[in-house]
């Protein structure tokens, strides 16, 4: 729910009136949003370095 | 009468605030508890702390302050990648991964983490929590505030006029157009780390002489009107965050300095390192000065607050107090992004009707000393252990004899510097001692410099008298007949980053007790921590550096450790 | 070594503690012998040594709890341990003393850490049977450990090329944020 409400906000700034013309990033985003849920984000790229302690 | 917490965190020096019926009750670094320097993640131990020293569980939070608006972030970030198409498709899949992943959902994650409704979960804007932090803090009852950093949501430099419990913006300069971004681009170019090798830059420019100003100044033109522009070609943080200058930088000032590998100031290619590094903090003043004299001209007031990560630099704030605009000038002590948490705190605190808080005298704000812990790790590691009656005369002692100590007393510091409550001392006059701790006990370049603590009675220095010594945020001139005496504290330029002491600081029984037995009462003063490390915490920080570090004792509160002999 | 020094903020029994405040600090010794190293074979051939790479911070103390911790520790220092001998035969093969006897002063701290770890665990255990099985579960912990970072891996370059395809999509955007989101110098009004 509260991701939810973090979502109207987003919604909110965005379409405020000076800044209609940022819509189509919203589409951009919505589809990278997609995009890292469907690939699970970047490569974890921690370092094995513990494992040799 | 509220409970509020400020936040900052996600992009460097994450931080918590608690500001409970006005007054701050803590304000605790990220970096100190999990002790990961410059630790930008939700700052969930400093949060649990700050609730746990204000006596108060999560749900009795009147509010939650992020210390930036997340959607304005996201918008100028968004807006930047796509303007800087095609060059900005490295940084694509990263920087949205980063906002979509983690960024986006502060105050969903803040909500969780202090178990509060998320109705009670706000924000402020970035330079706001920056002008707060510094003006609320200051204790003036007006004042132009001068903020400058890197970039908050888009605004990079801002004026504020401080009246009473009102903070107004009255300018601003937008990203990219940045002088910590200009500064973190030099900073790599000498081959520091960005955003915690800065004050090594102006540590480093004291030992070079400003010949490249007309190549600096091709960097970034001041106006008239006190504002300043990057010329852009030059930079690429607005293209790549990852290398935030271009080729073209270097067609100017030369061959980067790699990063690797010791500086030695005696070889010509050092030396113009060195010169570009003292170019970079002249250019870096005169634009301050130039924001300054906009500051007092568009506010009217007599007294300035500095806040924002530029604001660190402790050299140009000395500069623009030697030029005599203003009366009083404060600058807070954790004036980078870690002070956001205690703006955002006390902009939250002000918007539920709370008093302002007291002015910033004592910034013993952290986790406070668990001395039997101590006690029984160092019994375990075979360390010797000694309870004394009387800890600043046996400290003074070994200080005069030519030892280095540290000393961990109650709750530890907010902000950078070590002011006395997590401190390594030694003797202020001896330069092969200094030498000794740079090499041998901080592991860094030789040309760093240490600070003097003093008696805020002193005479060995010029200029002390203002609201900034407390805090080792400005630069005094060292008296030319006190150099020798403090040799060792003294910057090759003749200056010395003051912390003055007051009654009842941390430093104030020791710098007595040297006062009492006929010495002048001043210290070599530095932050106990290892290379790369943060500002020791805990107890079992205190020890760790001990078992690892040769120095000649630890004292926690009345009790001495000392390596086995 | 962060790790370890999470392990000995946390453990209550200050004995144990203070083992993995040495254990820490004899890590970040191992850290800085490493990075002299890589200084000197830098220098030799006129260039520059990688940054130090950071060890891995997780939490492990917290995450595992303290028994698992102390075999996941054990069963790193076996490992490390094994992998400088490995360098130690190397050097010396090749004749260079110097940097052989670095390793083996590292080995001797690594199998004293093997050894202290172990006899910790079975300790806290309770016999030498359930410290095994520790190990055993530690080791499945490790293995789908490392298939996780091997899927995200790959989950990781198949989102950074959709996102470049996606990218080029933006073309036209580029536009009109030039147009209609130029950069602005100089003072301007708040919230302009």
């Amino acid at each position: 729910m509260s991701h939810l409400r973090t979502v109207g906000d987003l919604l909110r700034h965005f379409l405020h009136a000076q800044r209609f013309f940022l819509i189509p990033l919203l589409l951009v985003l919505f589809v990278a949003g997609l995009l890292l849920i469907a690939t699970q984000g970047l490569s974890y790229v921690a370092p094995f370095v513990y494992t040799l302690f | 009468m509220a409970a509020v917490l400020g936040v900052s965190a996600y992009y460097h020096d994450a931080a918590a605030a608690l500001v409970v019926d006005g007054q701050v009750v803590a304000a605790i670094q990220e970096e100190r508890l999990s002790r990961i320097k410059n630790d930008p993640s939700l700052p969930v131990r400093a949060i649990e702390a700050c609730l746990r020293l204000g006596g108060i569980e999560g749900p009795e939070l009147d509010a939650v302050v992020f210390y930036e608006h997340p959607y304005a972030k996201l918008e100028r970030v968004m807006v930047e990648l796509v303007r800087g198409f095609p060059f900005t498709l490295r940084q694509f899949p990263r920087a949205l991964a980063g906002q979509m992943g983690t960024k986006l959902w502060v105050l969903d994650q803040l909500a969780a983490c202090c178990s509060v409704p998320r109705d009670r979960v706000r924000f402020c804007q970035h330079h706001e929590s920056h002008a707060a932090s510094a003006f609320y803090a200051s204790g003036y009852d007006a004042a132009a505030v001068l903020t400058v950093d890197g970039v908050g949501e888009q605004v990079t430099t801002a004026i504020w006029h401080g009246e009473g419990r009102a903070l107004r913006c009255v300018s601003e300069i937008h990203y990219p157009h940045s002088l910590g971004l200009f500064y973190a681009a030099l900073t790599a170019y000498l081959g520091f780390p960005v955003n915690s090798g800065e004050h090594e830059v102006m540590g480093l420019a004291s030992y070079g002489e400003p010949r490249f100003v007309e190549e600096v100044e091709r960097l970034i033109s001041v106006e008239s009107d006190g504002s300043f522009a990057l010329s852009l070609p030059h930079f690429a943080h607005h293209r790549d965050p990852r290398l935030p200058f271009a080729s073209s930088l270097e067609r100017l000032l030369g061959p980067r300095r790699a990063r690797r590998g010791g500086w030695d100031l005696a070889s010509e290619g050092d030396r113009r390192y060195a010169d570009v590094a003292a170019s970079l903090q002249a250019v870096t003043e005169r634009v301050l000065l130039g924001l300054s004299a906009r500051a007092a001209e568009e506010t009217g007031e007599a007294a300035l607050c500095l806040a924002g990560g530029v604001a660190l630099n402790a050299v140009a704030n000395g500069r623009m107090w030697e030029q005599g605009t203003w009366s009083r000038m404060f600058v807070q002590p954790a004036a980078g992004d870690a002070g956001g948490a205690l703006g955002a705190a006390l902009v939250g605190a002000r918007e539920e009707g709370d008093p302002p808080p007291a002015p910033m005298r004592d910034v013993a704000l952290g986790v406070p000393l668990d001395v039997g812990r101590g006690v029984a790790l160092a019994e375990q590691l075979g360390l010797r252990v000694e309870r004394v009656e009387d800890p600043a005369q046996v400290m003074a002692q070994k200080i005069l004899e030519g030892q280095v100590v540290a000393q961990c007393v109650g709750r530890f510091e907010w902000g950078p510097r070590a002011l006395g409550q997590r401190s390594l001392l030694a003797a202020p006059s001896d330069v092969a001692l200094r030498e000794r701790i740079n090499r041998s006990v901080k592991y860094r370049e030789p040309f760093r410099p240490f600070a003097p603590a003093t008696l805020r009675s002193t005479t060995m220095f010029d200029g002390v008298d203002n609201d900034m010594t407390p805090f080792m945020t400005t630069v005094c001139p060292v008296r030319a007949e006190a150099r020798e005496a403090l040799a060792a504290v003294t910057h090759v330029d003749g200056t010395a980053r003051v912390q003055t002491v007051r009654p009842g600081g941390a430093l104030e029984p020791l710098l007595s007790t040297l006062e009492g037995m006929g010495h002048a009462p001043v210290v070599l003063n530095t932050s106990l921590n290892g290379a790369g490390e943060p500002i020791v915490a805990s107890a079992e920080d205190a020890v760790a550096f001990l078992v690892s570090h040769a120095i000649d004792g630890l004292f926690l509160e009345d009790v001495i450790l000392r390596r086995p002999s | 070594m962060l790790d370890m020094r999470l392990a000995a903020a946390r453990c209550e029994d200050a004995a144990r503690a203070a083992a993995y405040l040495r254990h820490a600090a004899d890590e970040e010794r191992h850290a800085r012998m490493l990075e002299r190293l890589a200084n000197t074979w830098a220098a030799r051939v006129g260039g520059e040594a990688e940054r130090p790479v950071a060890a891995d911070f997780e939490g492990l103390y917290d995450r595992l709890g303290e028994e698992r911790f102390l075999a996941f520790v054990h069963r790193g220092e076996g490992r490390a341990t094994r992998q400088f001998e490995a360098y130690r035969a190397h050097f010396e093969a090749r004749g260079e003393p110097r940097t052989a006897a670095v390793f083996a002063r590292l080995i001797k701290d690594e199998r004293f850490h093997e050894a202290y770890t172990g006899e910790l665990l079975e300790e806290l255990a309770g016999s030498p049977e359930a410290a095994r099985a520790a190990l055993r579960r530690v080791a499945w912990w490790e293995a789908w450990r490392r298939y996780r970072r091997a899927g995200r891996a790959l989950a990781g370059l198949l989102y950074q090329g959709s996102m470049a395809a996606l990218y080029l999509t933006l073309a036209p955007l580029m536009l009109l944020i030039r147009l209609v989101r130029p950069v602005r110098r100089g003072w301007l009004p708040p919230d302009a």
